[in-house]
């Protein structure tokens, strides 16, 4: 019966059919090979320890042993710290900056969309250096700060534990606002003007109208950027790679820097780093799921 | 329709092609190819292009004038990028890609020799022990073999400039192999004289540490290269003591990274710098201050039985990856220039600035010359002196890890912690460092 099936088929049909599976072959290899088998082989490497490729089975010892590492934890406690300060700050920033450009008398919208979304498209080396040299010690923001008379003391934005954490929020805040933005401003020009019209007539005041209009229509885009920025700050990178390389003394170091020290910086331990990266996917995805349910809600 | 599905068909067709062709060896490698049939091509790799990668383009010049049937890439590369490079390709037993001469740093190599034991070639028989100082080669000798090739070694010395220390009422012989207490009463004195800070410390950069370790010759590993002597080290211990005084005692500039470190010397911020002899390239760019500075020993460890005025803090050296094609080519590349060619060695004296660890045998020449922005004094004849002193200690295969964990724990000391109890955390925190096989 297949057979006849099989010779049922026209051969036009049968050639569009190959014409789409070559399409997807060479794409699908290429993802099976670069994607799926390193992803597959992580996961075998989680529970390998050893140096190089000197490797054997070391059933859970590499999750121990992260229990035990202060630095890991170090990395996880700044990565949680940018993550909870961070992410809201942004949205909220984000929403608020999206608002004001939705602004039907704003002139040169252009500009300042563009403005906005310009240090996400900035190559994180380059603006890296450039921020380096603004918050040096005797960089031009300490100037400027000192010259206004706010602080008598230049900041230690590089030197300082707590400082360089800072700087490092307000970094990946300038870059990634912006970016946030721009999926905002989308999805207010989804909404009807006739709903913040009516609201107009009922004499909402603008707060009130971001509360009980903007927010819950633009949930959906709330949510996703919620879930982005989230993913994205736990995979927080060269941001802190370029500015303070980790320092001073781990107190800045991220999740993936401390994977990377592992693996390329330090003799490699390829199966501890595997390791570490799977934990990593494994807060992920149950930080996804519990945005779902927090947005889903209702 | 007809071409639009032909198009269709040939670009699937051509990305399904694709994949063989990026998986595919890339014949041979990059060593094997030939240019011309008769020439025999190898590369070598090296960070830095003013000082590691000239020697090496002036090592080609000189020895492709005498083999003009071999030809040397020189590839110039970053740090980071090299030691990323062969971490993977050891790892991946990947040899294509990599260069048959390749520059490692002293402290990093005791990692592949021991991790990936055979990638690196054994070059006992171009070296000969006795014409090196044993504090170097001890790097890269495992079971009485040499691995590698010296090439930079980093002398320590202390620089300091004399008109400071002047208005301080010290004269250059107040400094000459004084104590580590001694040093900090001088600093304070400078500091209330001129405002000047004694000495600096980069965030991220342990150079004093490995400095006062390798003075009083402990390191954080033992003899065997592996077991951890950190716990009631009390060198170590010693160590952070000194940190926590030069702290306490307000005498030294922070720096968040080593451009704000030369912008500090040029502006002369620092009255001393306590550093390996390379140092004295990056001091020679403040031309202004040229006669104001002088060379004297570094400090010595009070309390510390067997601590010297001398020591070396990190240096490289050249080695030859053994399965890549050509490596005998590649080893008698090292063989004729930087292992034996002592009049090339004296050479790089003048052009870069190279302290070889190679032994004075009279042929050092350049050694002698006064160099004027030093006040006259003849520095690399000090640096050679003070080499023989350099007490020799194994480096281990973890150095830069342990460092990180070290800086961590440093801080904690510098804030009132209790030593013995920071060095306890080092040691039970470098003892999870995973272990070979």
């Amino acid at each position: 019966m297949r057979e006849k099936s099989k010779i049922a088929k026209g051969p036009l049909e049968k050639k569009l059919n190959r014409t789409g599976w070559m399409f997807v072959s060479g794409a699908s290899a290429l993802i099976i090979v670069f994607t799926f088998y390193p992803v597959v082989d992580a996961l075998r490497l989680a529970f390998m320890s050893g140096k190089g490729n000197q490797l054997s089975f070391a059933g859970m010892g590499n999750f121990q042993r992260m229990l035990q590492d202060e630095t890991l934890k170090k990395a996880f406690f700044n990565t949680f710290l940018y993550l909870i300060i961070q992410v809201p700050i942004m949205l909220i920033l984000g929403l608020i900056i999206a608002s004001m450009l939705q602004n039907k008398d704003l002139r040169f919208k252009g500009l300042f969309r563009t403005a906005i979304f310009l240090p996400c498209i900035t190559s994180s080396v380059a603006y890296a250096l450039v921020l380096k040299t603004i918050f040096a010690n005797e960089g031009l923001f300490n100037t400027l700060l000192t010259k206004c008379g706010l602080i008598s003391e230049p900041i230690l934005w590089l030197n300082d534990a707590f400082w360089s954490k800072m700087l490092i929020i307000i970094v990946i805040t300038w870059r990634w606002t912006g970016y946030n933005a721009m999926f905002y401003i989308a999805g207010l020009q989804n909404i009807e003007p006739s709903i913040y019209e009516a609201a107009d007539l009922d004499g909402a005041g603008s707060l009130q109208k971001m509360r009980y209009i903007t927010a819950p229509l633009l949930r959906p885009v709330i949510l996703f950027t919620s879930i982005t920025s989230t993913i994205g700050t736990l995979q927080l990178f060269d941001e802190v790679k370029n500015i303070t390389n980790g320092g001073p003394a781990n107190a800045t170091i991220t999740i993936s820097g401390y994977i990377y020290n592992v693996c390329f910086s330090y003799v490699s331990e390829f199966g501890y780093a595997s390791a570490i990266a799977l934990v990593v996917v494994i807060i992920i995805a149950i930080l996804s799921a519990l945005q779902m349910r927090v947005g889903d809600k209702e | 329709m007809r071409i639009r599905k032909l198009l269709a068909l040939l670009l699937a067709a051509a990305a399904a092609l694709c994949l063989p062709a990026c998986g595919g060896s890339t014949s041979g490698s990059n060593a094997g190819k030939t240019a011309d049939e008769s020439k025999t091509e190898i590369t070598a790799w090296a960070w830095d292009d003013n000082f590691n990668v000239k020697a090496l383009r002036l090592a080609k010049e000189r020895y492709e004038a005498e083999h003009p049937d071999v030809t040397l890439t020189v590839i110039s590369q970053s740090l980071n990028d090299v030691v990323q490079k062969l971490n993977t390709a050891f790892a991946a037993e990947s040899y294509d890609g990599l260069p048959n001469i390749v520059l490692i740093e002293d402290y990093r190599v005791g990692g592949y020799l021991d991790v990936f034991p055979g990638s690196l070639r054994d070059l006992s028989s171009i070296i000969n022990a006795d014409d090196w100082m044993p504090y170097k080669l001890s790097a890269f000798t495992r079971d009485g073999k040499i691995y590698g090739v010296p090439f930079d070694s980093a002398v320590c010395g202390m620089f300091y400039r004399v008109d400071f220390l002047e208005q301080a009422g010290y004269t250059g012989e107040d400094l000459n192999n004084i104590t580590w207490s001694e040093y900090i009463e001088i600093g304070k004195k400078v500091k209330e004289a001129t405002g000047v800070s004694m000495l600096e410390q980069t965030s991220g950069d342990l150079t004093l540490m490995k400095i006062l370790m390798q003075s009083a010759g402990t390191w954080y590993v033992n003899e065997d290269n592996t077991s951890l002597n950190i716990a009631g080290n009390p060198v170590i211990k010693e160590a952070m003591q000194v940190y926590k005084d030069l702290m306490d005692a307000g005498i030294v500039m922070n720096f968040p990274g080593w451009d704000e470190k030369v912008r500090g010397i040029q502006n002369g911020d620092l009255a001393t710098i306590v550093d390996g002899c390379w140092i004295s390239a990056t001091i020679k760019t403040a031309e202004d201050q040229s006669g104001k500075w002088a060379l004297k020993p570094i400090p010595r460890m009070d309390h510390v039985e067997g601590a010297v005025n001398a020591s070396n803090v990190g240096g490289s050296s050249w080695y030859v990856v053994d399965k890549v094609a050509n490596a005998d080519v590649a080893e008698n590349f090292l063989k004729e220039t930087f292992a034996s060619d002592t009049g090339f060695l004296n050479e790089l004296v003048n052009e870069i600035g190279l302290f070889s660890s190679h032994k004075s045998d009279g042929s050092f020449t350049n050694y002698e010359a006064q160099d004027a922005f030093f006040g006259n004094q003849k520095i690399w004849e000090d640096f050679a002196a003070w080499a023989e002193l350099v007490p020799q200690v194994p480096y281990g295969i973890n150095t830069y890890n342990i460092d990180d964990i070290v800086e961590e724990e440093l801080q904690t000391v510098l804030q009132g912690g209790d030593i013995d109890a920071a060095l306890s955390a080092i040691e039970s925190r470098a003892a999870q460092i995973g272990q070979i096989g």
